[in-house]
């Protein structure tokens, strides 16, 4: 996605990996948590408001705000700015 | 069940600090934190996996933290990541939850050094994707060396918004402009407090010096009003305010960014230490509650410590001392350290956090948020992010007769969620306390309750026995 913010060239991340958002493939890099890879890769609404359905993306970054969270691997209310991403996570932005 | 002499809770520079003094001086130290790498957020660090190519520039922060990281390691502190504390049913047992499950944590003495977050401002589409906070913003670039966005605006006040402008900008983002109320002197007036602290005057100088000369505009006495967008930010505007920072009509500049960050000034993060029973005072000049404390820094629950900017934002340094201080002296009441040495110890960090004192004041002051600020809401702005509660819904809880943040939260869910109020409690004061006409203290706090966190399910719960 052409507008995606970009990652920074000064360091070498970990290995390319691969996962799944609502049946998506995203790639990584090891050492990333899952919001930081989905925002790289232009995805920056990450559920929906379950009252008015708002989209919701990373605010606080630091595991205080909670409106990160995702469906990771079975479970539900994930923070995903602190959860580092794993090749062949699933990961949804609603629980299913 | 796990035994140890002392729990620090929080791997920054208070509890690494803390921690380090506790080991040195004998006893079992446990520090705890639910970042994956020790740091806290002025000190963070990349995760083990990212290997630096060039020592990028402006990475004093990052070496600091390692050194600190390093001393406690040395000194025989024992980490464990990924761990969040989440309540404290009795008095020296911390309940806990990490990737193995729930575990009590049984501590003859508790240093709470668990930070600060940042105070946003509710404003018209705040809640899009693409807006941040400025810490979280810093967060994302320090500890993932990610840009928030490629055209950034920042809004708020305080040193970490100018620090935060200036590190995106050197990373590469296009900041489109920096927004703060505050008047343009209001960082000039700090100057004079940091005299003899010449390492920050230069941080401070270099910062603004660099911004200048990358072009980024400063925008003082100006607002971020509203943030535009459908499913993510695409504009946002900004207005001149006046001296109450109410916007002045007809003054409004609309920027088209992707990615938004404000924060005005951060707010000590009170939760767990209320969850342990701590009894809290308000700073009407820093406009926050924060956990009353002896000289110390024992809570109003003996045997429970709380250091560092969740007892009252003051920065890194300060921090560190008090955290030196609270970890020398757990160690004392336990019998190890004492004495000459230990009176010595603790008069040369005392000293330490007295000069800095000023800082702290100058930059309360320089900053004080005016009421203008908590108006720039409209009646269908979401306030409680968590429970979707609008300014509007709000409204009818004032007319029903809600006049304390707790009763508020019991009308609306105002505060109920998720975030337990970390994110709304604060502006929701605010506002509470200029429709009521009352000062923001009588608004008063929400009622504590455990989970701190809502990380712990009940299958987890149940599974553990």
């Amino acid at each position: 996605m052409p507008d995606a913010p970009p990652r920074l060239a000064d360091l070498q991340r970990g290995p390319r990996i691969h996962f799944t958002c609502d049946g998506q493939t995203i790639v990584a890099y090891g050492g990333e948590t899952i919001a930081v890879a989905l925002l790289a890769a232009g995805h920056r609404t990450l559920r929906v408001a379950p009252r008015t359905g708002a989209p919701r993306g990373l605010f606080c970054a630091m595991g205080v705000c909670f409106d990160c969270v995702m469906h990771v691997e079975g479970q539900a209310g994930v923070r995903t700015c602190l959860t580092p991403v794993q090749d062949g996570m699933v990961v949804r932005s609603r629980t299913p | 069940m796990r035994r140890t002499e002392l729990l620090v809770v929080g791997a920054g520079p208070a509890g690494l600090a803390a921690a380090a003094e506790g080991a040195r001086a004998g006893i079992r130290v446990l520090v705890i934190d639910e970042n994956l790498q020790p740091g806290g957020q002025i000190y963070r660090q990349t995760p083990p996996e990212f290997r630096f190519v060039p020592p990028p520039r402006r990475t004093d922060d990052f070496r600091k933290g390692r050194a600190l990281i390093a001393e406690a390691l040395a000194a025989g502190v024992e980490l464990r990541l990924g761990c969040t504390a989440w309540a404290s049913f009795e008095p020296g047992i911390m309940d806990v939850i990490d990737a193995a499950g729930p575990d009590r944590i049984h501590a003859q003495r508790t240093i709470l050094a668990i930070g600060a977050c940042d105070r946003p401002a509710p404003v018209p589409g705040w809640t899009l994707p693409g807006v941040f906070t400025v810490g979280g913003a810093q967060a994302l670039l320090k500890g993932q060396r990610i840009l928030p966005g490629r055209r950034v605006l920042l809004g708020g006040v305080g040193p970490l918004l100018l620090v935060v402008a200036s590190q995106l900008s050197d990373a590469g983002a296009d900041v489109v402009a920096v927004a703060e109320p505050a008047p343009w002197w209001a960082g000039a007036a700090i100057l004079p407090a940091l005299a003899r602290e010449w390492p920050l005057l230069r941080d401070g100088i270099r910062y603004r010096a660099g911004l200048a000369w990358q072009g980024v505009p400063w925008l003082s006495r100006t607002a971020v009003t509203r943030i535009d967008g459908n499913d993510r930010v695409t504009g946002a505007v900004v207005a001149r305010v006046d001296r109450d920072w109410r916007p002045v009509a007809g003054s409004e500049r609309r920027f088209e960014v992707d990615a938004v960050a404000i924060g005005y000034g951060l707010l000590p993060s009170i939760d767990l230490p209320r969850i342990c029973g701590c009894a809290l005072e308000y700073d009407v000049v820093a406009r926050a509650w924060s956990p009353a404390r002896n000289d110390v820094f024992e809570s109003t629950v003996p045997g429970v410590f709380v250091v560092g900017d969740g007892a009252g934002v003051a920065g890194a340094i300060v921090a560190m001392e008090e955290g030196r201080i609270a970890g020398l002296t757990a160690a004392q009441q336990l019998g190890r350290s004492g004495g000459t040495e230990y009176d010595r110890r603790v008069a040369l960090h005392r000293r330490r956090i007295a000069a800095l004192e000023r800082f702290r004041l100058a930059v309360n002051r320089a900053y004080a948020l005016r009421s203008g600020l908590f108006e720039l809401a409209d009646s269908r702005t979401v306030a409680c992010r968590c429970e979707e509660v609008t300014f509007d819904d709000l409204e009818q809880a004032v007319l029903d007769g809600a006049d304390t943040l707790a009763v508020l939260k019991s009308f609306t869910r105002c505060g109920m969620g998720p975030c337990q109020g970390r994110m709304c409690a604060a502006a929701t004061t605010e506002w509470l306390a200029a429709r009521t006409g009352r000062d923001p203290e009588s608004i008063g706090v929400l009622p504590a309750a455990p989970p701190a966190k809502p990380v712990v399910t009940l299958d987890a719960l149940a599974s553990s026995g």
